[in-house]
C-alpha cells in the first residue's frame, strides 16, 4: 500500500496535467519505479496515460517512439543495439512489460544500458512544459512531461555498447556506448558510477584522447564491492580500445 | 470508480488510491499471488494484464480501468494450464512452489504468443521470476512440451 497517496488526477490535456504538478505530485504512466518505491512526500499522481501515446513510428532512417511505449515493445520492435540495450536495462519482461521509455529517461538511471546509449546518441526529446518544445537529451534540465523520443537508425547501426557485469544476465557495473561519425565519435560512461560522462573526439580518436577520457572519468568511477577505481580504469581502457577496434 | 475484469466477472473498486494489484487480490483470496519481495523483483505475484504480464505489487488498483486481469486460478479453471502442470509435475519441476504460479503465468503468456518457444524464448520468458530451490533447468525443461 502507498499510503500518502490520496489522490489520483486524470486531466484531459498536458496543459491541465502540467498545472497541477506541485511539489507533492509525480507524472505517472508505466508506475514501475514510483510504485515501488512509494515515496512518502508523494500524495498526488497525476495519470498521463491517455496524454502520451505508444507507438513507433519508422520514417526513414528516423524513428518516433511516444513516451509511452514499453521497454519491452522497444525491445520487440527494433533491431540491433537498442533492443539489446532495451533487454539489458532490465532483467525482468515483467517489468519491461510495465516500464515507458518516457519514465527510463525520466529516471536517468545511471546504470541503464538504454539511458547510456540514447545520451550517447543524444537523441531529441519532444517535452511539454507549459509549451511544447524539442530538445536534446543532454540539455534536457529534468522538468516537464516527455511526450515523444526521436532517434535517427543511422546513429543505432553506428553505435557499440561494451558492458562488464559479473555474469551476461546481470546488472552491469560498467558501461561504454560510442557513436562514430564521420568526423566524430561520442562516448558515454555509465553504471555503477556517480555520473554519466559523455565525451566527444575526432575520428579516429588517438591514444591521447583515450587516456583523456579515462582520466577525466575516473572521478566518476566507484570504489565498491564490483572492484576498485583502478580495476575498473584498466576495465574502461579496454572497453574503449574494444569499441574503437570493433568499428 | 474503477471498474475492470477480473477473472471474467466485471469488478468495481473504490478504495485507497494507494492499494497495489497484488494487496486487493490477496484481500478477496486470490492466493496464487503471492507475497514476495513487494519491490518488483522476483515475480510472485505475477498475473496477466490485457494478455501482458506484469508483477501486481507493482500495479495501482486505480490504474486498471478498462483492463482484463487474470490469475492463475482462473487458468486452472480454464484448464489453459493443464498440460503445463502436468508437465512441472511430471518433470519435478517444484520444490517449495513459492515462484510456481509467477512461472506458469509467465510461460502462459508467452504460449498464447508463440506456441513453440525456443528454449532461449522461455529462459527470457523466465527471468521475471526468481527461483532459488529448484532453478531453472527443470522448469525450461517443462516448459517445452
Amino acid at each position: 500500500m502507498w499510503q500518502s497517496i490520496t489522490r489520483i488526477e486524470k486531466p484531459d490535456s498536458l496543459i491541465t496535467a502540467f498545472g497541477l504538478f506541485g511539489n507533492n505530485s509525480a507524472y505517472f504512466a508505466g508506475g514501475s519505479y514510483l510504485v515501488v518505491e512509494k515515496n512518502s512526500n508523494i500524495s498526488t499522481l497525476i495519470d498521463i496515460n491517455s496524454l502520451i501515446t505508444s507507438e513507433i513510428i519508422q520514417d526513414g532512417d528516423d524513428i518516433t517512439i511516444g513516451a509511452k511505449t514499453s521497454i519491452q515493445n522497444i525491445a520487440d520492435s527494433l533491431s540491433g543495439i537498442i533492443s539489446e540495450c532495451a533487454r539489458w536495462s532490465c532483467f525482468s519482461k515483467n517489468i519491461r512489460n510495465q516500464r515507458t521509455i518516457g519514465g527510463e529517461v525520466a529516471r536517468m538511471r545511471l546504470d541503464s544500458e538504454l539511458i547510456i546509449l540514447l545520451k550517447t546518441m543524444d537523441i531529441q526529446l519532444d517535452i511539454y512544459n507549459g509549451e511544447k518544445i524539442t530538445t536534446s537529451i543532454s540539455q534536457w534540465d529534468g522538468k516537464g512531461i516527455i511526450t515523444q523520443i526521436h532517434l535517427n537508425k543511422m546513429d543505432i547501426d553506428n553505435t557499440l555498447v561494451e558492458r562488464f557485469a559479473l555474469l551476461r544476465s546481470a546488472p552491469a557495473f560498467l558501461i561504454t556506448a560510442g557513436t562514430f561519425s564521420s568526423s566524430t565519435v561520442s562516448f558515454g560512461i555509465g553504471g555503477k558510477v556517480n555520473q554519466i560522462s559523455n565525451y566527444s573526439t575526432p575520428n579516429p580518436p588517438d591514444v591521447s584522447s583515450i587516456d583523456n577520457i579515462i582520466g577525466m572519468s575516473s572521478s566518476h568511477l566507484l570504489d565498491d564491492h564490483y572492484g576498485s577505481r583502478e580495476y575498473k580504469r584498466a576495465l574502461l581502457q579496454t572497453a574503449l580500445k574494444r569499441l574503437v577496434e570493433g568499428r | 470508480m474503477i471498474r475492470f475484469r477480473l477473472n471474467e466477472l466485471k469488478m468495481e473498486y473504490i478504495g485507497h488510491p494507494g492499494l497495489t494489484l497484488m494487496e486487493y487480490l490477496r484481500s478477496i483470496e486470490l492466493f496464487s499471488v503471492k507475497y514476495g519481495c513487494d519491490t518488483g523483483s522476483c515475480g510472485s505475484c505475477s498475473v496477466l494484464v490485457d494478455n501482458y504480464v506484469y508483477n501486481s505489487c507493482m500495479l495501482l488498483v486505480e490504474s486498471l480501468g478498462g483492463k482484463t486481469v487474470e490469475t492463475l486460478e482462473h487458468l486452472d479453471k480454464t484448464g489453459e494450464i493443464d498440460n503445463l502442470k502436468k508437465s512441472f509435475l511430471d518433470k519435478g519441476a517444484i520444490q517449495c512452489g513459492y515462484c510456481s504460479p509467477g512461472m506458469l503465468i509467465s510461460l502462459v503468456a508467452l504460449f498464447r504468443k508463440n506456441k513453440q518457444p525456443n528454449e532461449s524464448e522461455i529462459r527470457e520468458t523466465l527471468a521475471g521470476n526468481l527461483c532459488r530451490c529448484t532453478g531453472y533447468v527443470k522448469p525450461v525443461e517443462a516448459a517445452q512440451l
